[in-house]
């Protein structure tokens, strides 16, 4: 009977230390992690309504690039804008950001508050994403074939004359892949 | 038994080798890999630095024990985050996770646009086990942690450990408890990627109540590990020291410093059952099983 006792200790112990090493095993399954990407759009012209297009490519960047086919899950999380350049400096117009599929297919379009783009010069404004919007681009990412985002920035009201805006964009992806 | 000896070292090879088989490392600067890898370090040495005794009683003559020890080490919630060192402009009012913070990461933005950082591993409560062997002799007790070379991919782990535990008490006639001190060193190494050194220094006592033993103790202690790892350059990370490739070697200290043990035995022959709490940077429950004479 002690002999017994002493027996389930020792196979209780072991237990005990392969159940909780298997639950840290889990934790070491998968990664998560975001991925900043950076776009570039130069808008210049005389008309009222001007605007620039710019294509995501989820592939430029290398942890999507190497973990490729261990995806399981890709998810548009933050999205700022950031004046670069502006021309004249007190330029005034509306500015608004549109999200397409690579189709064409229009997800979300934001607008920027104020009309004054010299506001956001080295000052990046963060877009307050709806969990609707955030929802709909990540309908779209769900298939992981779909590795495309169309960013169109669109600034509207200017006055005519010539005027040029140089801009960038910044995205935040959240990755879960397989290790 | 084969199957059971990879378990019990499981901890330590998951801890180093994550290292070097996942990416989240290599988004970390010298500085926030310091921030995001302390509380593991800690827990590293907390796990490492427990079970050095379960009595003070030291053999006046001739003695062996062989042991299995087992820990569960719990990660205060203060330790799940750390406030991220980032360049001019950006905002640090929001934590990131640590090592063994949330999964998902962290994005700060800036004039640069977004850094970002890794997240954890989503685990507060860490199982830690290894054996140890000890010999006693005329009041002095040499302890043996070791693991031969074993190989987890493309790299190798080695673990030693050394402890000495002298009894004070031999010398103070009619004392009625046992008190003795005791020093431990460990060192384990993964490759050139990883290398810790774990030193503790401790003073216990113990009393005995029949098959009963009562034990406490004061340790100080301190653990350091070199990590070694490639920055994976981001172009796009508004972080200049990220933005291409770099290999970094930072020394991470852990915040275990004292601790503070208390604990009983059950002595059954030569079977001896142990369990204590450590209170210290994170709390350990240490329990064991050994066989001495």
């Amino acid at each position: 009977m002690r002999k017994n006792n002493k027996n389930i200790f020792i196979a209780g112990f072991f237990v005990l230390v392969f159940s909780f090493n298997g639950c840290l095993l889990d934790a070491f399954d998968t990664l998560t992690q975001e991925l900043p990407y950076t776009y570039n759009l130069s808008i210049s012209g005389d008309a009222t309504t001007l605007e620039s297009t710019a294509t995501v490519n989820l592939d430029n960047n290398d942890f999507y690039d190497d973990n490729q086919g261990k995806i399981n899950k890709i998810e548009l999380v933050k999205l700022a804008y950031k004046t670069k350049e502006v021309n004249p400096e007190n330029l005034q117009g509306n500015i608004s950001l549109t999200i397409k599929q690579s189709n064409g297919t229009v997800i979300f379009s934001k607008s920027i508050p104020g009309n004054q783009p010299s506001l956001y010069t080295n000052n990046p404004y963060e877009l307050s994403l709806t969990q609707q919007e955030i929802q709909l681009a990540n309908t779209y990412l769900s298939n992981l074939s779909n590795k495309q985002l169309i960013i169109t920035a669109m600034v509207s009201g200017l006055t005519e004359g010539p005027k040029s805006l140089e801009a960038e964009i910044f995205i935040v992806f959240e990755m879960d892949y397989d290790l | 038994m084969i199957k059971a000896y990879w378990i019990i070292f499981l901890s330590i090879i998951l801890f180093t080798t994550s290292f070097a088989q996942d990416d989240r490392f290599s988004q970390l600067n010298s500085d926030n890999v310091k921030g995001y890898a302390t509380p593991l370090v800690t827990t590293l040495g907390m796990g490492i630095n427990s079970g050095g005794f379960h009595s003070a009683s030291v053999a006046k003559t001739f003695g062996f024990s062989i042991s299995l020890k087992g820990m569960m080490i719990t990660v205060p919630n203060d330790q799940l985050t750390f406030k991220p060192s980032l360049p001019d402009g950006y905002n640090t009012d929001e934590n990131a996770p640590t090592f063994w913070g949330e999964k998902g990461g962290s994005s700060y933005l800036g004039p640069n646009g977004y850094i970002s950082l890794p997240g954890g591993i989503d685990e507060q409560s860490i199982p830690f086990a290894m054996p140890q062997v000890a010999v006693s002799f005329l009041g002095t007790e040499v302890m043996l942690r070791f693991i031969p070379t074993i190989k987890a991919g493309d790299e190798e782990i080695n673990f030693f450990g050394l402890g000495v535990k002298h009894s004070v008490s031999q010398y103070i006639p009619l004392l009625p408890l046992d008190i003795a001190v005791q020093g431990i060193y460990n060192k384990v190494k993964f490759s050139d990627i990883v290398e810790g050194t774990n030193l503790a220094f401790n003073v216990h006592a113990s009393k005995s109540f029949g098959i009963i033993a009562l034990y406490s103790g004061l340790q100080y202690e301190s653990s350091t590990f070199d990590l070694n790892y490639t920055i994976k350059g981001d172009p796009n990370s508004g972080d200049p020291t990220l933005r291409q490739d770099k290999d970094i070697s930072a020394e991470v200290d852990g915040d275990n410093n004292f601790r503070f043990i208390v604990g009983g035995a059950l002595k059954l022959a030569l079977i001896v059952i142990n369990a204590d709490i450590n209170l210290g940077s994170q709390t350990v429950f240490t329990t064991g099983l050994s066989f001495e004479f």
